[in-house]
């Protein structure tokens, strides 16, 4: 057994008691690192010199953080270290600043080891569109890990490290998550500063985390939000510590699902084995709940709404992304181009810095932005953004969360056919995550079962600044669903 | 009506080219968020609704007191500039 | 053929603040290429703009000023364009809910007041500089982020005269209110011109031709007589006007076309998710209302119609909000308003333009003024000694009571110690005392010669008439 395989709460205890050093731990960390990187390429850089030199300087050991080896996704500024966000067009973007959750994360005393792979600018759900290539399943190389932060996602499901940083616009932690067999959260739209995340979506991005099990979650998270001055959308502090108030105590909770996204009638031609499986999960987390002392209630909810919802979220997301990206022209940062003027250098630039996929989404964003188009796509998105949103917000005047199947399948094969984007399988099961980033609610995946040996997971939302609760019904949860704490490929620490 | 020819014109405007055939890629992917974006024309009671920017309204936004400066050092910030004159990031001519 | 001729304006003017509208970097002009810069300002990945409270009062201010109605939170936009002045791609502004709309500002135009309304003032950011060499240019970003108002005016201005007297007011406008230097030569204002032409009489608009980013009023004056030319020429000649964006060259002083209407760059606004709507509290919005001077057309108005001032001598006067205070605090202290007008415009403005100083740098005070006056209505001095005593009070830094005790120039008014003069020079000059008559002038004036010739000057020439013209009678009399 190697301590790195433990929880936080298991290794902090270890650190204390001089059972393992820092040292030790971040050392294996980055050996596993290199040694699963070609295998899994979960990191862009593996930051092996700044991580050592760094646990030498160390001295926060009131924290739980302290000493804990942890991986950062590549789109989070940090100062002197190579930052790609996985694309071209900064593949030599050195920063010279720290993104808030960077500099808090030092202050905590945890130690990164490296700066993991996402999809290109974090736009992309399969893990397979960063430039320095495809990221894999832990459980199965032959599957995609899911995206965007799939080098994070990979990185704590393969065990190199407890924990990693993670961002989120529609399910870009979330989704991986229930691919990969761990914990994903994102907390409410503000908990965690945003200053230093590079953009996506400004409206939508959440900074957020990757851990084994839901109190690390809740260590983490305690360590890294907060009010900053540096995010005029940051929230004000709560001052309560998560880790200390979760209890698993949800005797009289009420939770919903949604009837039109788990009845398997709105699925006709589209129901394979692995749904029925899926649903079939989904029934027993039911009962599990149930057995906790939560309400479990059925609602219902106009299925137009529900099946605009990814239309919605493309078209806000592109909008502001094609914004968020004007800044990469490889001017004041970035590779230049070649050309013999000013146009022709940006061009080159962008041109050659950035992948088809990403293009084509620029140009979409800027499609339903347009002065002729911005009424009818740009805005009234944002009008069933807001239909979307009162629903839920009504709907938690009665209720303390929803829950729902993180996705409609085990992680895809990475040659698997593409799933027909204007099925009801794609647009009702496989993107309802992004209601929780239309109103910044708190949400997590854990997993609840394997099919064919490959993690199935169960998404919990709550209503906005509600953290607290989502993490505690997600930590009864877990306690229950017997997968919790599962490293890829192995039976360790099954339970702690 | 969307053709290859606007959608050039598109990107142009986004500074950037796709290859020919990408083109032909974005034109069909266009076809299918076009029957996307209907789902969204489906919805028809979005009248007097205002468009949501924010996740949630927030309270209290203070802006910053106007007490104090911060700088960066001017190397520093200009080390990622591939090309400079002096404390200057350098381009071609810009003709306005 | 007559036109009607409309103009437009957008107005921009740099205000001042400690810091950036939307970074902590340094709001001030500097030699040294990029030295007043954050990350914010060069557009890194990752950064977000955090609101300046100094440039929110500021540009609320101006909206209250110019009677504009203002929101109840302070929202912005982005404007999207690539340009190599704007690292992030996208200008932050106010497009959707600006922080004046509607609004207006009275001018005089010649004698005549016009009002001048308001489309809407919105607050936005400055862009980086760029310096233009041979075969390259350069990127200097400290002015990147510098806090920039836009005050946008309906076309409502008929005559090239409107337009420069509606520049100069909101130029006074913004010194008054203290919210900029409103320096032009420092590029703190800069112009775009609309402009169109009719035929007289016709109700609709002509085709509108927009001038971009001219530099100085004496330029936009020149722009205009130039653009106003051309279009003449065109339509005489029974060619269309084309809506387009032009610029003015300064060297050939002709407009030149940018781009045409076709070529118009869709800047794709949307409200600027970084920023949450920052409430305008009714407290905020009262406070920046009672803090508002007086604004220069009301003191002009108010001169006018309470001082009895000229109305060129009010302009005089309303044209520096430190001279009017200078000005009002002297009246204020009971001297009369045009004697003290007179002052203020002829000899304290004659000095300031000399010396190539502010009011504020001069040494003759409120104070100094006040003494000087006092003497003069006091009879103690002439009009003429108090013109000799005010340049020598600022040349030596004086006060006036000083000057004329050393001078010895202070006149005894003491119509006893006057007499004791005057008897004096009677005993001295009794052969010609004698033969008085009053019906000779000439005799008089010259016992007055001799009476200021005693007294070394200082006699009050009134009593000295009076009191030798008793004693002169009882001299005859004896």
């Amino acid at each position: 057994m190697s301590y790195l395989d433990l929880s936080i709460e298991e290794m902090h205890e270890a650190i204390i008691n001089s059972k393992v050093t820092p040292e030790e731990l971040v050392k294996e960390s980055l050996q596993r690192a290199k040694e699963y990187q070609e295998e899994y390429n979960s990191f862009v850089t593996i930051t092996e010199k700044e991580a050592l030199d760094e646990v030498t300087k160390i001295d926060n050991n009131d924290s739980y953080l302290y000493g804990i080896p942890c991986a950062i996704k590549d789109n989070l500024s940090t100062k002197g270290i190579l930052t790609t966000a996985s694309s071209n067009i900064l593949k030599d973007y050195i920063p010279c600043f720290d993104a808030t959750v960077v500099s808090k994360l030092k202050e905590s005393g945890s130690i990164s080891i490296g700066k993991t792979v996402l999809d290109e600018l974090a736009m992309g759900g399969t893990g397979t569109t960063g430039h320095t290539g495809i990221v894999r399943n832990p459980w199965n190389k032959e599957r995609l890990i899911g995206g965007s932060s799939a080098g994070s996602c990979a990185a704590v499901a393969s065990g190199i490290v407890p924990f990693a940083i993670g961002s989120d616009t529609g399910d870009s932690i979330r989704k991986p998550a229930i691919y990969g067999g761990i914990v994903g959260f994102k907390p409410t739209y503000g908990r965690i500063s945003r200053f230093g995340l590079f953009p996506f979506a400004c409206s939508l991005d959440h900074v957020g985390c990757f851990a084994r099990n839901v109190k690390d979650i809740a260590y983490v998270v305690d360590a890294i939000k907060g009010h900053d001055e540096k995010d005029m959308t940051s929230l004000e502090n709560d001052n309560v510590k998560y880790s200390d108030l979760l209890n698993g105590d949800v005797k009289g909770k009420k939770v919903f699902y949604i009837k039109e996204i788990i009845d398997i009638n709105n699925y006709e031609g589209e129901v394979d084995k692995e749904l029925e499986e899926v649903f079939k999960n989904f029934e027993s987390v039911k009962e599990k709940c149930g057995e906790l002392g939560m309400e479990v209630c059925e609602e219902s909810i106009d299925i137009r709404l529900l099946k605009a919802i990814f239309s919605t979220y493309i078209t806000i997301s592109c909008a502001e992304a094609t914004s968020n990206n004007s800044n990469l022209t490889g001017i004041q940062f970035g590779p230049r181009g070649e050309g013999k003027n000013i146009e022709e250098i940006m061009f080159d630039a962008r041109t050659k810095g950035f992948s088809e996929l990403i293009k084509r989404r620029f140009v979409l964003g800027s499609y339903v932005l347009q002065k002729e188009n911005q009424e009818k796509l740009f805005l009234n998105a944002g009008r069933i953004r807001r239909l979307i949103v009162d629903k839920f917000n009504e709907l938690f005047e009665k209720y303390d969360a929803f829950i729902l199947p993180g996705s409609s399948s085990i992680a895809p094969k990475f040659q698997s056919e593409n799933i027909d984007k204007l099925s009801n399988r794609y647009l009702l099961l496989e993107n309802h995550m992004a209601i929780g980033n239309f109103g910044g609610m708190p949400s997590i995946t854990i997993p609840s079962g394997k099919i064919d040996n490959m993690p199935i997971g169960i998404c919990i939302t709550g209503k906005a600044k509600d953290d607290l609760n989502v993490l505690n019904i997600a930590y009864a949860l877990e306690n229950v669903l017997g997968q919790k704490g599962k490293i890829a490929g192995r039976r360790i620490n099954n339970g702690i | 009506m969307i053709t290859k020819d606007k959608l050039k014109e598109y990107a142009e405007k986004l500074m950037f080219r796709l290859e020919e055939e990408q083109y032909d890629t974005l034109l069909k992917e266009f076809d299918i968020i076009l029957e996307q974006m209907k789902l969204i024309e489906d919805i028809k009671e979005i009248d007097g609704i205002e468009p949501m920017t924010f996740p949630f309204e927030l309270d209290n936004v203070k802006p910053r007191e106007d007490d104090n400066v911060e700088t960066i050092d001017t190397e520093m910030a200009l080390s990622n500039a591939k090309e400079k004159i002096g404390t200057e990031v350098k381009v071609p001519k810009v003709v306005e | 053929m007559e036109y009607d001729i409309t103009i437009g304006l957008e107005v921009h003017c740099e205000l001042k603040s400690t810091s950036k509208v939307f970074s902590p970097s340094p709001n001030a002009y500097s030699e040294n290429p990029n030295t007043n810069i954050s990350v914010i300002d060069l557009a890194f990945p990752g950064i977000l703009p955090i609101v300046n409270k100094e440039a929110i009062r500021k540009a609320l201010t101006v909206a209250t000023a110019l009677n504009c109605e203002t929101p109840e939170y302070m929202i912005f936009d982005r404007k999207n364009y690539y340009y190599p002045d704007l690292p992030k791609g996208y200008q932050i502004t106010q497009m959707h809910y600006p922080v004046g709309i509607n609004g207006y500002l009275d001018v005089y135009v010649e004698d005549k007041v016009k009002r001048i309304y308001i489309h809407d003032t919105h607050l936005e950011e400055d862009t980086a500089s760029l310096d233009h060499y041979d075969k390259y240019s350069l990127i200097d970003y400290n002015r990147c982020g510098v806090p920039l108002l836009e005050t946008v005016t309906e076309p409502c201005m008929h005559s090239i005269d409107e337009a420069m007297a509606f520049l100069e007011s909101l130029k006074r406008l913004f010194l008054y209110t203290d919210v900029s230097d409103a320096k032009t030569e420092l590029g703190q204002i800069r112009c775009d011109v609309n402009v169109s032409l009719s035929p007289t009489g016709s109700k609709e608009l002509g085709v509108k031709v927009e001038m971009k980013n001219i530099n100085s009023f004496y330029n936009v004056k020149m722009a205009l007589e130039s653009e106003i030319k051309r279009q003449t020429e065109l339509l005489n000649n029974g060619k269309a006007i084309e809506m387009e964006t032009r610029r003015y060259d300064e060297a050939t002083m002709q407009t030149y076309r940018m781009r045409s209407k076709e070529e118009a760059i869709d800047y794709k606004y949307f409200i600027e998710p970084n920023i949450p709507p920052i409430k305008l509290t009714d407290e905020l919005k009262k406070e920046v209302k009672d803090s508002l001077p007086e604004l220069a057309f009301s003191k002009i108005t108010r001169y006018i119609n309470e001082y009895g001032l000229s109305l060129v001598d009010a302009k005089t006067i309303a044209k520096d909000k430190d001279i009017a205070t200078y000005y009002e605090n002297i009246v204020n202290r009971g001297k009369d308003p045009k004697m003290v007008s007179n002052w203020v415009t002829t000899r304290v403005l004659g000095c300031l333009s000399k010396d190539e100083i502010t009011i504020s740098e001069f040494n003759f005070t409120e104070d100094k003024m006040v003494e000087l006056l006092d003497f003069i209505e006091s009879g103690k001095i002439s009009t003429k000694q108090a013109k000799d005593i005010f340049y020598k009070c600022k040349e030596e830094n004086k006060t006036p009571k000083k000057v004329v005790k050393e001078s010895g120039m202070e006149q005894i008014t003491d119509e006893e110690e006057i007499r004791k003069i005057v008897l004096e020079v009677l005993e001295e000059n009794s052969d010609v005392a004698k033969d008085y008559n009053p019906e000779k002038g000439r005799m008089l004036d010259f016992f007055i010669g001799q009476t200021m010739k005693k007294s070394r000057g200082k006699a009050n020439p009134g009593v000295a008439t009076k009191v030798l013209k008793e004693e002169l009678l009882k001299y005859v009399n004896r």
